[in-house]
């Protein structure tokens, strides 16, 4: 199973891709400009649902969340090249060793997960339903704030984390 | 340059870069200045993203409350930056982009005001729903100003660790610049589409 996952997660044309001079540094800043739209758009409809705000209609607030979607997959793409190309940056290394060893990657991913796994509650639960019909004043309910802590809470933890997992290598 | 080399060997300095722990650079400085970050530029720039037309079904004037929470984000980074600057100054000081990052932040924050002052502050003396346009056609130009000088700011900022190795400056800034005006560009038509709506 090691063998596999080391085999699988190895891409040489992704090294060659992050091994070329800017291109680590370009997607480190991408990486950036993706967890700032993430947390800018998620991180106001989050803070709305606690209540800060009062005026803005969460349903009209969900119109800003593809940007905050965009964010994520910006992060995503780019984090996936860090994961793929990383034997660019630690010569002869591989992924899957890397995720082994580096306990702060694997915390990160975890908290992305656990991120995911609070989006799919707030969705499974109604919150979701409850809070878009809110009018502009409208208070959210109780489980719907605590999502949206959960939610913040996460996102803010995954940022520690990320910047953690050079001390883990 | 005696003054930061005194710096740069004080005990708040030595103490950390040179702890064992993680806690004085790596969570109290570098995450904790990276969540500054997310959310000084993350809030204003979906702020930004609004006045530009983005989502126009959300009003306005609801969106002054999250300017504290800029200002917390600014404040959080100033606190965490000067950390991270007492570390390394001499490094900080001899490298232009640290400069070019300083004035982005500057510009940044004249950007956030601006926008706070044409377009928020005159919605608290003429609050109907009907002026969000017109509040927002006024600060448009500070909106887009700001996007672009959050995109010059990150990428000079991620440069900073990259001192010395030009490749890597030159071909990151060129990359940025070429990814930037691009966005620009789309969102420049975007809006443009948008704006009659608005106008409307």
């Amino acid at each position: 199973m090691d063998e596999f996952l080391r085999y699988w997660l190895r891409w040489p044309s992704l090294e060659v891709f992050m091994g070329q001079p800017g291109a680590w540094a370009m997607c480190e800043t991408l990486h950036f400009v993706g967890l700032c739209l993430l947390i800018g758009i998620v991180g106001l409809f989050d803070l709305r649902v606690l209540g800060v705000g009062k005026g803005l209609p969460p349903g009209a607030l969900k119109r800003l969340l593809p940007w905050g979607v965009f964010g994520f997959g910006l992060c995503v793409a780019t984090g996936a090249l860090f994961v793929g190309g990383i034997g660019a940056n630690l010569i002869g290394d591989n992924a899957y060793d890397v995720i082994v060893r580096d306990v702060w990657l694997q915390w990160k991913l975890a908290f992305i997960a656990l991120a995911g796994v609070n989006l799919a509650a707030y969705y499974v639960t109604g919150m979701s339903r409850a809070v878009d019909a809110l009018d502009a004043a409208g208070d959210a309910p109780l489980l719907a704030k605590v999502f949206a802590g959960a939610s913040l809470c996460l996102w803010i933890g995954v940022i520690v984390f990320g910047r953690l997992i050079p001390q883990g290598l | 340059m005696p003054f930061f080399d005194w710096l740069e060997q004080s005990t708040l300095s030595m103490w950390i870069k040179e702890s064992l722990s993680l806690w004085p650079y790596d969570i109290l400085c570098l995450s904790t200045h990276a969540v500054g970050m997310a959310v000084l530029v993350g809030f204003s720039s979906a702020v930004a993203l609004r006045v530009l037309g983005v989502a126009p079904g959300v009003p306005l004037a609801p969106m002054k409350p999250f300017f504290p929470v800029m200002y917390a984000g600014f404040w959080i980074n100033a606190l965490s930056g000067a950390g991270l600057f007492i570390t390394y100054p001499v490094k900080a000081v001899t490298n232009p982009i640290f400069y070019l990052k300083m004035a982005g932040v500057v510009a940044a924050v004249v950007c956030i005001r601006r926008i706070k002052r044409q377009v928020f502050d005159a919605l608290d003396r003429a609050p109907d729903r009907a002026n969000d346009a017109l509040a927002a056609g006024r600060g448009r130009q500070s909106a887009a100003a700001l996007l672009l000088v959050w995109a010059v700011t990150i990428t000079a900022g991620r440069l900073l660790a990259y001192k010395g190795i030009p490749a890597i400056e030159w071909v990151t800034a060129i990359g940025m610049t070429a990814l930037t005006a691009v966005t620009a560009a789309v969102g420049y038509r975007f809006t443009r589409m948008r704006a009659p709506q608005a106008r409307a």
